[in-house]
């Protein structure tokens, strides 16, 4: 499903944020992406969803070489995506609804639909009851679970996670975790960048650890 | 995710459909930016609309005063004197030949002696001109010229000005030169003025818009992240350029409306003076339908400046 192969990522300024990634994901895989803060994992995500170009090697997702993706391409490949972000990224202006539905909307899919479907999104993380509310009424972990029902409200294949519970306190985290573990049981392919070494000793999934860029293990 | 993973994801959206829920989603997307900041907004409005009242006011007057100078039927005039050597017959020749001229409206002969005649009944002076040994005047043709560019006159005066048969010519032209000097300046004054305001215009509504799109900045990161096109985030900008522009229209209409109401009764006055009925002022439905179709166009492309600028560093980082 995600394929890096000798994938380097250079910044503007000349800094090797990831060095000669090889890397397979399988579809319907759930894989941990670990290692100290700096060594690459949001780069990586980065890549993954086109968020960032890679500098060298080649990136195939679900079949589609990025590296061929013109910039039209990219709008169409995101939505195929879920991401989720550590700072959750929630429009403070508008209601819950609305921040889940923002990928329906921006797809142009029709309003009945849109409804039925952020509903049932949001009755998936538990929050189909706070619908109409602000975000910023919500807690962290309920805040978190609406970024969530954002990333899967679209029914992407691929869910990437940046640092998803490192806000949250351990309880908080194990329920997200078990929201992803759902989604990986029906299919979708589930890789989330953490270095919250608690949450990983809680589940058997495969492990691939970075370190300055690098892939150390797992690979 | 309501069941099923991506494999079964249901067909993709009609295309109009989608074109139609796309345009009034950004209408309200437009909406929503326009009340954030509404007092900016209105600010803006109010600012592009005074500068787009300045031109279309010089506008009114242009028009006002080609229009005025056309109702007071100011034909040039011109007197020749003819020479005392020329006979009653060759000046009237003369005259005859000027009226086949296309620049000449008309052309008459005045005999010296019907015009001491006319002179003496008019004047009362009957006994003090008897007694002159001769008739002083001279023949005279009188000369209606058509209106043609100055330059066209000139070069008639001044042929004939070098005819055999004229003495002396006298020529009324200077305040019809003036009051087309006059319109040419303020013809000119309107569209150079009009050209600096309407890039003042999209501008000021680009730099509106800039703002804009600064405040919104996180909303449009995280709508591209959610995978919304270039398309998708200009179009709510490009309206709210166009809502600037259509604002700005109408208060400048509004402007005028109210100046040219305050100026109706001096300008009517100023009419009278003139011989003139009292015309209306302001600007007509036409202009003013094209004052408005401009500023929307103005306002747009403002928008359209602003956010094609913008766009590309807006590529959203996953922080
Ligand atoms: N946009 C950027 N420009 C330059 N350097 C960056 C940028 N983003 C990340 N980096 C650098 O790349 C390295 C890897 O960062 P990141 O991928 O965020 O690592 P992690 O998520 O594992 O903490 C860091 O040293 C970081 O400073
Ligand atoms: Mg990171």
């Amino acid at each position: 499903m995600i394929r890096f192969d000798n994938v380097s990522k250079t910044y503007a300024g000349g800094f090797d944020a990831l060095s000669d990634i090889t890397l397979h994901v399988a579809p319907g895989e759930f894989v941990f992406l670990t290692g100290h803060s700096g060594a690459g994992k949001s780069s990586l995500l980065k890549l993954v969803a086109l968020v960032e170009r890679a500098t060298r090697g080649r990136l195939v997702v679900d079949g589609r070489d990025l590296g061929r993706l013109g910039r039209r391409g990219v709008p169409e490949h995101r939505r195929q995506i879920g991401f989720i972000f550590q700072d959750h990224r929630l429009l403070m202006d508008r209601t819950v609804f609305d921040n889940v539905a923002l990928p329906l909307v921006v797809a142009g899919h029709p309003a009945a639909e849109t409804a039925r479907r952020v509903r049932a999104a949001l009755d998936k993380v538990g929050l189909l009851h706070k619908e109409r509310a602000a975000p910023r009424t919500l807690s962290s972990g309920e805040q978190q679970r609406v970024g969530i029902a954002r990333a899967v409200v679209n029914r992407p294949k691929v869910l990437l996670a940046d640092e998803p519970t490192g806000n949250l306190d351990p309880a908080l985290g194990r329920d997200i975790l078990q929201l992803f573990a759902q989604f990986n049981a029906i299919g979708v392919t589930v890789l989330i960048a953490t270095h919250d070494l608690a949450l990983l000793e809680q589940v058997p999934h495969r492990r691939v650890t970075l370190h300055a860029g690098r892939v150390e293990a797992g690979a | 995710m309501d069941g099923t993973p991506a494999a079964t994801r249901s067909a993709r959206p009609s295309r109009l459909a989608a074109w139609a829920r796309q345009h009034g989603g950004a209408w309200r997307t437009c909406a929503h930016y326009f009340r954030r900041d509404a007092v900016n907004a209105l600010l803006t409005v109010l600012v592009i609309g005074i500068a787009l009242a300045l031109p279309a006011g010089l506008y009114v007057i242009y028009d006002g005063t080609v229009s005025a100078a056309a109702r007071l039927n100011l034909a040039p005039q011109a007197t020749l004197f003819l020479r005392g050597t020329v006979a009653a017959p060759e000046g009237a020749a003369l005259a005859a030949r000027l009226r086949a001229d296309p620049r000449v409206a008309e052309a008459v002969f005045v005999d010296r002696a019907a015009a001491l005649a006319e002179f003496k009944a008019g004047s009362g002076l009957g006994a003090v001109l008897d007694a002159l040994p001769d008739n002083p005047l001279p023949h005279v043709v009188t000369l209606t010229l058509r209106r043609g560019s100055p330059a066209e006159r000139e070069s008639l005066l001044s042929g004939l000005r070098g005819a055999a048969e004229v003495a002396e010519t006298h020529y009324d032209l200077i305040w019809i030169a003036r009051l087309e000097a006059f319109s040419a300046l303020l013809g000119r004054g309107v569209s150079g003025l009009g050209a600096l305001l309407g890039l003042g215009v999209v501008l000021i509504a680009g730099n509106a818009i800039r703002v804009g799109i600064e405040r919104q900045r996180d909303e449009i990161e995280v709508a591209k992240l959610c995978g919304a096109t270039d398309a998708y985030v200009r179009r709510p900008f490009l309206y709210l350029g166009a809502a600037f522009g259509l604002g700005s229209g109408l208060t400048a209409l509004l402007i005028l409306a109210l100046l040219f109401g305050r100026l109706a009764g001096p300008l009517g006055d100023l009419a009278g003076l003139y011989g003139l009925a009292p015309g209306a002022i302001g600007l007509g439905p036409g202009p003013g339908a094209a004052l408005l179709g401009l500023s929307l166009t103005l306002g747009w492309l403002g928008g359209w400046l602003a956010v094609s600028l913008h766009l590309r560093e807006m590529e959203p980082s996953a922080r």
